[in-house]
């Protein structure tokens, strides 16, 4: 039983490496001759050499620009520490406290990068996004009586809505950030206490990424997703990117505020 | 049982080959393999992403002190062993709610979607349901791409466990392949 149990292991082992190549080629000779003999065991090797053609389809896929970024400024946050020299005893007993500061650089590392990622070729919806946890740079202003649009804020010749009047969202802020080459504006507006951030990314629309649901109000076709605890809605003005996303705010709220048109005064 | 991702040398074997300083600059070259890696073990790309960053300031944390030509094989285990640590952490987290569905659901024919990257992502989901030991073997060998004795020594374990454990991955997602494409064809006839 025991010996049957040890020879089936040994079969399943050379099956492994005869269907990635990696099986002795003395041994190689052997197995083929028996797999060419046995229906079950070319089964078994049809079953492997399956998963080995569907696993290295799997080689073409390339970490995203956003994670090359963060892993880049990671490696550089830690250069001056990863490559000193800490031989003698002195910089030893120092190593606990040298730690925890390379701890807290690290976590002040991952907070930017969390608030900022992007790059050419691989900007997407939730890069875009990431931009709303960061702080607004400068102010915006009230338009004039039953304006709809903020006055002097702009992003690929698209105004940005203003809600207050409609919806009760004051816009609070605003920043431009500068991903390759690419400057991505983004309104910040507030309501009791909850925050949405819109950003326009100028250009080529963005992947929207894995995990989003596509929803249509009237004809205006947006993705959804969530991505940490902010939920996204995307959606296309005049071929530019729009992100609104907000933390605790409903999906309903944030649709109703994407599709707004101002009376016709936003261009879609 | 994930081991301390701390302790870089191996407790056995190749104890010749001189131990150096894991090179910082050097670890974007493992970046992709990482990233398919860490995809295979969570089964979502947006868990991956963050699994890997957490790896690597895990890594940065100090200096590394390896053997020639291990450096995919201890990212590897201290990728496997973050993933373990996050899972836990995960596991005493409250579980968010799912979004609210009251719109309509609809296909768009315009997202960039294309069919190989929803098979990617299949196939990366059932890779991840595979049983722990299973899916590390194949992670390890066949989507990170290290040789079967490499492989053991990033996962403790003997090179004959592990290959036994690669063969049974491999013909578990073969059956799920399977099972997915009679599904799909029933779907379509």
């Amino acid at each position: 039983m025991r010996r049957q149990r040890r020879h089936s292991r040994a079969l399943e082992r050379d099956l492994a490496r005869l269907a990635d190549g990696t099986i002795e080629p003395g041994r190689r000779e052997q197995v083929e001759r028996s797999v060419a003999a046995s229906d079950e065991l070319q089964t078994r090797l049809g079953e492997q050499l399956v998963a080995v053609a569907a696993v290295r389809t799997l080689a073409s896929e390339r970490a995203p620009a956003t994670l090359r970024m963060r892993r880049r400024l990671l490696a550089r946050a830690v250069g001056p520490h990863a490559s000193g020299q800490r031989s003698s005893r002195r910089s030893r007993r120092r190593t606990p406290a040298l730690g925890l500061g390379m701890a807290g650089v690290l976590v002040a590392v991952v907070s930017v990068l969390v608030a900022f990622g992007g790059s050419q070729a691989g900007l997407t919806v939730a890069d875009a996004a990431t931009l709303a946890v960061r702080p607004a740079t400068g102010a915006v202003a009230e338009p004039p009586d039953d304006g709809t649009t903020l006055p002097r804020i702009s992003a690929a010749g698209l105004p940005f809505p203003y809600w207050e009047d409609r919806f009760g969202w004051v816009a609070t802020g605003v920043r431009h950030d500068d991903v390759d080459g690419r400057v991505l504006t983004t309104v910040f507006y507030g309501r009791h206490g909850r925050h949405v951030a819109y950003t326009i990314v100028p250009g080529t629309s963005l992947r929207a990424g894995h995990g989003v649901r596509t929803l249509r109000r009237g004809d205006l076709m947006l993705s959804t997703f969530t991505t940490g605890h902010r939920l996204v809605v995307m959606w296309l003005r005049r071929g530019h990117t729009c992100v609104l996303s907000g933390a605790g705010v409903p999906l309903s709220a944030l649709v109703k505020l994407a599709a707004w048109r101002g009376h016709g005064t936003l261009p879609y | 049982m994930p081991f301390a991702a701390d302790h870089a040398l191996p407790r056995s074997g190749a104890v010749s080959t001189p131990a150096r300083r894991l090179d910082p600059d050097q670890l974007g070259d493992h970046l992709d393999r990482l990233y398919r890696a860490a995809w295979a073990l969570c089964g979502s790309r947006e868990d991956a992403e963050d699994l890997v960053q957490d790896t690597y300031a895990r890594v940065l944390q100090k200096p590394r002190m390896l053997r020639s030509g291990e450096d995919l094989g201890y990212l590897l285990r201290v990728l496997r062993n973050t993933y373990f640590s996050r899972l836990r952490a995960a596991a005493r987290r409250p579980r968010a709610d799912p979004l609210p569905d009251e719109l309509d659901r609809i296909v768009d024919p315009s997202a960039s979607a294309p069919e190989a990257a929803l098979d990617a992502s299949e196939l990366y989901r059932m890779i991840a349901e595979l049983p722990d030991p299973f899916r590390e073997a194949l992670v390890a060998i066949d989507v990170v791409g290290l040789s079967y004795r490499e492989a053991a020594r990033a996962l403790r374990v003997r090179e004959a466990t592990i290959t036994t454990r690669l063969y049974r991955a491999r013909q578990r997602l073969a059956h799920s392949l399977g099972t997915e494409r009679a599904a799909g064809d029933g779907k379509t006839g």
